[in-house]
């Protein structure tokens, strides 16, 4: 995969949104009754934050020229020390930060496992991600947790609830996660240590960079904020269940990648994840509003990812 | 004295309860399971909630006959659990438990092989007729229930309690494109078209068959599209029991949409007192692990045929679910 200049850059993301904007009037004329009204829209506010919050993280992973297959292990295990600790102690604050810090625990292992030890990020959180979903279902033994009194709660309309009646308050948080995300990425020396890591660790060792740590804090970024994802989904749904998170991996890359993010390293788009994943998260239902099959959805997003990449290959070269 | 008299009656009644308990113990006589190892395919993977009940009713059964049962996970994969049937058969245990989901032609070879080695097998969950005829003599049984019936039931049901008429809308959210498995959703259509439904199917996608948290925005989509919906089958339980969450995103009020499904779970057994599920069908997965170990044992000592136990039928609804609810907590239910 060929590397977009700035230029390149803008016209991808500008493609991307364009894809997004066709795409919501193609279901809206095939559907109105749906795309017309609210409703679906609250819908989509109220998953899709699910796993963009997590592939925000990713590509930052995936612009390090790292990977983290361990992280719907992450989301089901945040989420289990939080539903945990809530059922058994009823302190929401309490169990928030544990889960998280659970969360961050286990990314900053992985990072340790890939830089220290030296493992290929790919290997070792394959692996983790067995450990970790077999510790949870040790835990758990096999067993869903019942949260249905969560809902009752003040923090519920904090992480979960609905702004003026409409709005999911977790939109409000991938929103607001994706905007320090944006800041961090292209306006902190943290965004640029990200990028020269991922496009060369060597050079950017000679620049003065601390590549491992960057590496390390890269993988604790994505421990944290899959936490905080398994956390909404909790209080969401009213109840945190074993294989948690599993749905998500297809989800999460095709979001990254639809996006725009190289799978080589050393570049990538925050705004782009955001749009890969709103197309990524309105598929399905705009499919089955048209009237259409379920059985179109992967087909759909198939030839999503295949067009929006081979868009980016094409655009890298002829700019080469 | 006196003290000298409570040590005497202290040493008495130390005496005599030793000799009880000690005749007690002597008196019990061994378990039935006692001393036989029985290899149990769960059918699902780790931590899954169908296959954990599954493995607590089969637990049960270990304690309460002695026996020792080892676990297998196929993750609903026909040729792991092929696999694992050839890996039990190798351990040479006293029986085996499979889930019938490979089929007759898959299977018929290694049960053979398995009963000419004494290995007593049963199937639980999917039926293995063909096999059932020639081993069922044996010891071979089939605990579970009728894929076909079981979805012809609950439709017929649904159909009866929510009073619908003919032209009506239903929408049906199933798993038509695994083999035995989606024998359920076609016989729900088969069922609801013959009544005259307008019959809306849509199939489950892995990724939301895997995270029930993805399904919101489907059925928030299917329901503004389709707002004359009148009734929901959903054939699948971990999607059943959050159907409470999708409904209240969709701004539908409890009791507006007859909603049926699957399978027990704490959220369902709160989406059943809040009114957004009407009525669950059950198969009762508890008792496959419990009777399938039961049958092996009874007929490796002593010769018992295999029986056909069907643990279909269990239907929940408001009227019971204060008694079930917090079975479903225990994962008995």
């Amino acid at each position: 995969m060929h590397k977009l200049s700035s230029f390149g850059k803008y016209t991808s993301q500008f493609a991307i949104s364009l894809l997004l904007i066709l795409m919501l009037i193609a279901f809206t004329l095939a559907s109105p009754a749906t795309f017309l009204g609210w409703s679906i829209y609250e819908a989509f506010l109220s998953t899709i934050p699910f796993f963009a919050i997590p592939a925000l993280a990713m590509t930052l992973a995936i612009v390090c020229k790292e990977m983290d297959m361990c992280f719907p292990s992450t989301i089901a295990l945040g989420g289990f020390v939080f539903a945990w600790l809530w059922t058994h102690t009823g302190s929401l604050g309490l169990s928030i930060v544990v889960g998280l810090l659970a969360g961050t625990a286990v990314g900053w292992l992985n990072g340790f496992i890939v830089v220290r030890v030296g493992v290929p990020s790919i290997i070792a959180t394959i692996g983790t991600q067995f450990f970790w979903r077999g510790v949870v279902m040790l835990l758990c033994a096999g067993l869903a947790l019942d949260l249905t009194g969560i809902r009752e709660t003040a923090l519920h309309h904090v992480f979960a609830g609905r702004l003026f009646g409409v709005v999911p308050a977790q939109a409000l948080w991938a929103f607001g996660t994706a905007i320090l995300m944006w800041l961090m990425f292209n306006r902190h020396v943290f965004g640029d240590a990200v990028r020269f890591t991922g496009d060369n660790s060597e050079t950017a060792l000679k620049m003065g960079i601390d590549v491992d740590r960057t590496r390390i804090a890269v993988f604790s970024l994505m421990g944290f904020l899959c936490a905080l994802s398994g956390i909404m989904v909790c209080i969401e749904m009213g109840s945190w269940w074993p294989t948690q998170g599993e749905g998500y991996l297809l989800l999460v890359f095709a979001s990254v990648f639809i996006g725009g993010t190289s799978a080589f390293g050393g570049q990538g788009s925050i705004y782009g994840t955001c749009i890969g994943a709103t197309i990524i998260g309105i598929v399905e239902a705009g499919i089955i509003s048209a009237g259409l099959s379920g059985f179109w959805t992967r087909t759909f997003y198939g030839v999503i990812i295949v067009t929006s990449v081979s868009f980016y290959n094409i655009l890298a070269k002829r700019q080469k | 004295m006196k003290s000298m008299m409570r040590i005497s009656f202290m040493a008495v009644f130390i005496v005599m309860a030793s000799l009880v308990s000690g005749g007690l113990v002597s008196a019990e006589s061994p378990r039935s399971g006692q001393g036989m190892t029985i290899w149990f395919d769960t059918g699902g993977a780790p931590g899954e909630p169908f296959s954990t009940i599954v493995q607590k009713g089969a637990e049960a059964a270990m304690n309460d006959l002695g026996c020792d049962v080892k676990f297998m996970y196929s993750d609903w994969n026909p040729e792991t659990m092929l696999v694992n049937f050839k890996k039990a058969m190798a351990a040479n245990p006293d029986g085996i438990v499979v889930f019938g989901t490979p089929g007759d032609p898959a299977f018929g070879p290694l049960v053979d092989q398995a009963f000419a080695k004494g290995i007593v097998v049963t199937s639980i969950d999917t039926a293995l007729p063909k096999t059932l005829l020639q081993h069922k003599a044996d010891g071979f049984g089939f605990i579970g229930t009728d894929y076909t019936t079981q979805g012809t039931a609950l439709a017929e049901e649904a159909l009866k309690r929510s009073g619908l008429k003919k032209g009506d809308r239903v929408f049906v959210w199933g798993l038509k494109r695994l083999p035995e498995r989606g024998k359920r959703a076609l016989a729900i259509i088969d069922v609801l078209e013959k009544a005259g439904m307008v019959v809306d199917y849509q199939e489950i996608t892995p990724e939301v068959d895997k995270d029930s948290s993805l399904g919101t925005a489907i059925i928030s989509g299917y329901l503004s599209s389709k707002p004359d919906c009148k009734m929901m089958i959903i054939d699948h339980g971990a999607l059943t029991s959050q159907m409470e969450n999708f409904l209240k995103a969709s701004n539908a009020e409890p009791e507006k949409i007859y909603a049926a499904g699957f399978s027990l779970s704490p959220a369902t057994a709160s989406a059943i007192q809040n009114g957004y599920v009407d009525l669950v069908s059950e198969m009762q997965p508890y008792m496959l692990g419990y009777f399938s170990v039961v049958q092996v044992i009874m007929s490796k000592r002593y010769g018992f045929s295999g029986f056909e136990i069907d643990t279909g039928g269990g239907m929940v609804d408001k009227s019971n679910i204060g008694m079930v609810a917090p079975l479903a907590k225990q994962g008995i239910r």
